[in-house]
């Protein structure tokens, strides 16, 4: 695998989006910054820095943002793709397993915090118990059954890539994407990553409501 | 015929062809409209009809099965508002992430 994109969704976020991009700059791989309508120029954030920069005209939500970046990887003839969180939360030292993983044959690899106990003690305690009941709402919609949910934090490779179009914009794409990748028969794996859970990226991430809204999404989705 | 009688029926027929004219080249939705409008006017002209029907079927009064029938169809009209939504959506994130592709910089200053 010789051309390998990086995909960071990006929304209002700020210095930190810089921080991110920065740390990746020494990696050989390509980094896509998908701006989803930020209300601050977070073109601003990036001067300078070696990145592909992407903007929707308008706020659709993280999913569209993945899925753009995903299309303009595969444009670029990108071999796979990482999708990586712009608030610092994922470890850049983990994309070697996620590759590891591809080239051992795997079609997506999803990183999970619940497979060495030392990543678990990261997350907080009521969010292990959301995480348990989302694994099983996800295990129920798409009969993939994992050890974790919705971390962001994943690697395709261009079979998964030509095969995976999201259409939930919002937040369900994380679920979504299990689903497709069921249908389309594609090899999973799943590899430990530890989490950082910062005050930003808690004050920025989901809200426990969310949830909630996440699971009518899915219906709706079923219904139309 | 009363006043009000004559005020429905040319209500409805404004309606109708407000109808016939919103919905071109849908043959089916015109020709449904059209019959739900003749329909109303029948009712209209002749009140009593609709308790004959409802009572034909176990409803107790016309109104009753007037309302039951406009309840189903308000539901079914929002749920074609909210399924036309969501394809509205989807056409416009398509069209976003086209521009998006399109104005990509690689390295911005």
């Amino acid at each position: 695998m010789d051309s390998i994109f990086i995909v960071i969704p990006s929304y209002n976020e700020g210095e930190v989006l810089r921080d991110t991009v920065s740390s990746l700059q020494s990696l050989p791989y390509e980094i896509v910054v998908v701006d989803d309508g930020s209300k601050v120029d977070s073109r601003l954030m990036l001067a300078g820095l070696r990145v592909h920069y992407l903007r929707h005209p308008l706020n659709l939500g993280q999913g569209a943002a993945l899925q753009t970046g995903m299309d303009y990887a595969l444009e670029k003839g990108a071999d796979a793709v990482i999708h990586f969180d712009a608030d610092g939360q994922h470890d850049l030292n983990d994309i070697p397993t996620f590759l590891n993983a591809l080239e051992n044959g795997a079609d997506v690899v999803l990183g999970s915090r619940f497979l060495r106990a030392s990543d678990l003690e990261h997350v907080p305690k009521g969010k292990r118990l959301l995480l348990r009941g989302a694994k099983i709402i996800n295990g129920i919609f798409t009969g993939i059954w994992l050890t974790d949910a919705h971390n962001g934090f994943r690697a395709l490779n261009r079979k998964a890539l030509e095969a995976i179009d999201l259409t939930e914009n919002r937040m369900a794409h994380a679920t979504e994407i299990l689903s497709l990748i069921k249908a389309a028969k594609l090899k999973v794996q799943e590899v430990p990553v530890t989490i950082r859970y910062t005050e930003y990226s808690q004050a920025k991430g989901q809200k426990w409501t969310n949830s909630i809204n996440i699971l009518i999404d899915l219906i709706l989705s079923k219904l139309f | 015929m009363s006043w009000i009688q004559l005020l429905l029926i040319v209500g409805l027929v404004l309606l109708g062809f407000l109808a016939g004219l919103v919905l071109r080249n849908k043959l089916f939705g015109r020709l449904f409209f059209t019959g739900m409008f003749l329909l109303g006017i029948i009712f209209v002209v002749w009140p009593d009809l609709t308790t004959a029907l409802a009572q034909l079927i176990g409803v107790n009064r016309g109104t009753d099965l007037l309302l039951y029938l406009l309840i189903i169809a308000v539901f079914f009209g929002g749920l074609c508002i909210v399924a036309k939504c969501r394809q509205q959506d989807r056409r416009m994130t398509l069209l976003i992430r086209k521009l998006a592709i399109r104005d990509s910089e690689i390295n911005p200053k």
